[in-house]
């Protein structure tokens, strides 16, 4: 919304509904423009189809009605500069560490094995896992695993990431550090996010604008701005304007729970 | 090596008391050496006829081996085509069981009249025991990936190819291994059950299998039961050795392989 009425922003979602085989509407004419750089929590009660607006956005289920367009392009066609993270790590067990990160590159088959090599022992170096490269993840902390499947994730220099929900399943100072990398990776790259979350707390650190979803059917609720100037520190999450707007959100959270 | 003995200890204590009452009932009971021979007279036929043991050996465990390698290399091909399309595995797969239900004894007479006696008719019967086993346990490791890793495979623009040869085979490996594991002994059976129908007869060219009609034929129970022994320790060799592959290809990355001995 703060592009120019010229230019065509660069994720938009119109009117984009969502049926399952069985009737029941997951998401219900969903309206949505987000500028580049925007990083936009999704939040709201289960069933608001949260995740499925991500798969919708990737390509990986079909719209029923409606349009979304990537930087230009249809989902499936976008994938090029998308990237997903899944809830867990997805990690190929018979791949190291390194395996892993490299998947990406070697799937688009555009680069040489010893320029992956050398592009991720980089990126390994960034997100400070150089030193497990040659490690298999059954060796690694659940942390460290999804620390991995970011890096895995920013190996193709994606324009658009999109995460469902990857840091729900560990504990908060891990979830803190992994929400502070990920602001840390945003400086350098300056991807466009979309993040599926439960906690609010989470959202308000991270985001530019929260969108708050109601159930049954899926639709946006409220859009909450985010204030805080970028780059953010952890120093933040004791800040008086933070704590409030973590009330406000909070408030907004109970409100479309009490609508289901 | 102290844990490894400390774990052979038992099961050679059980073989230590199964001599001691085998032995003990011989004598006993005044069994004569054509229905149970006592253990010394196995070993002394083990002894004495150890060419022929080991000429035997050879035969059968080529056979084995040559069905073996067969099934898994033709299984695997036919589990990357059931792993193409449900409709292919609904279509092909009861077809494959008829692998394990129908009895080799009944099959094996056909492929004598077929093919022939000989060591490639002995392969084709090791190779028909094995196949399902492979078939069976690697499309189930190819259709069970997770459906998370199969959308990462998406985003990524995966070829088909792609998909099964850098997620689905490399998933499916240990199911592939637990098939190995099974088919590796029932090859040797396969071989053995081959021989006794379709081996070849000349001088030195027949195997354990051929060897055990032809000492039983003449009463000659000792020599039967070092061939058993001898049978039995192939089945055991090639299990080892898929094994050692397991634990070769697994225990870096696999829960479940085996752990190494430090543990």
């Amino acid at each position: 919304m703060s592009d120019s009425p010229s230019t065509p922003p660069f994720i938009s979602l119109t009117d984009v509904t969502k049926t399952w085989a069985s009737g029941s509407t997951v998401l219900d004419r969903v309206l949505l423009t987000v500028a580049k750089g925007d990083f936009i929590s999704l939040i709201g009660p289960s069933g608001c189809g949260k995740s499925t607006l991500l798969k919708l956005l990737s390509g990986l289920s079909p719209l029923t009605s409606g349009r979304i367009t990537l930087d230009g392009m249809a989902p499936d066609a976008a994938r090029e500069i998308m990237s997903f993270i899944f809830q867990d790590a997805t990690l190929l067990p018979w791949r190291t560490v390194l395996g892993n990160v490299e998947l990406g590159l070697e799937l688009e088959r555009k680069t040489t094995r010893e320029q992956r090599r050398a592009k991720c022992a980089d990126l390994l170096k960034l997100v400070g896992l150089a030193d497990v490269a040659s490690h298999y993840p059954r060796q690694l902390s659940g942390g460290m695993k999804m620390r991995v499947s970011i890096a895995r994730a920013l190996a193709t220099r994606p324009k658009i990431l999109l995460m469902d929900e990857p840091f729900g399943a560990l504990d908060e100072m891990t979830r803190d550090f992994l929400n502070e990398e990920v602001l840390r990776l945003r400086e350098n790259d300056r991807f466009t996010t979309f993040f599926v979350t439960h906690s609010v707390a989470e959202a308000v650190f991270l985001s530019t604008r929260i969108i708050v979803l109601r159930a049954k059917p899926g639709r946006i609720e409220r859009e909450i701005p985010v204030p805080f100037p970028f780059p953010r520190t952890a120093s933040l999450r004791s800040a008086p304007e933070y704590l409030a707007l973590v009330g406000e959100v909070s408030a907004a959270l109970r409100a479309v729970k009490a609508l289901a | 090596m102290k844990k490894l003995l400390r774990s052979a200890g038992w099961p050679l204590g059980v073989l230590l008391a199964v001599l001691a009452l085998w032995q003990g009932a011989c004598v006993a009971f005044k069994i004569p050496g054509y229905i149970l021979p006592a253990p010394p007279a196995v070993w002394a036929a083990v002894i004495e006829r150890h060419e022929s043991l080991i000429n035997a050996f050879r035969i059968t465990a080529l056979e084995a081996a040559g069905g073996y390698a067969m099934s898994i290399m033709v299984g695997v091909i036919i589990a990357f085509f059931f792993a193409q399309s449900p409709v292919i595995r609904r279509s092909f797969f009861p077809y494959t069981i008829l692998l394990q239900t129908v009895p080799i004894v009944a099959v094996a007479p056909l492929i004598l009249m077929w093919f022939g006696s000989g060591l490639r008719s002995v392969m084709l019967v090791a190779f028909i025991i094995c196949l399902f086993p492979i078939i069976a346990n690697t499309t189930q490791g190819l259709i069970t990936v997770p459906k998370n890793l199969v959308d990462l495979f998406t985003m990524s623009n995966a070829s088909r190819a792609q998909v099964l040869l850098k997620l689905r085979f490399p998933h499916a490996v240990p199911n592939l291994f637990v098939g190995l594991r099974i088919s590796a002994g029932i090859s040797v059976i396969g071989a053995i059950t081959g021989e006794f129908f379709a081996s070849s007869n000349a001088v030195g060219q027949g195997g354990l299998g051929y060897s055990i009609t032809y000492a039983n034929s003449q009463l000659q129970t000792d020599y039967l039961f070092a061939l058993v022994l001898t049978a039995s320790a192939l089945g055991f060799l090639f299990f080892f050795i898929v094994i050692f592959f397991e634990w070769l290809f697994l225990h870096q990355w696999h829960e479940a392989a085996m752990k190494p001995e430090a543990e």
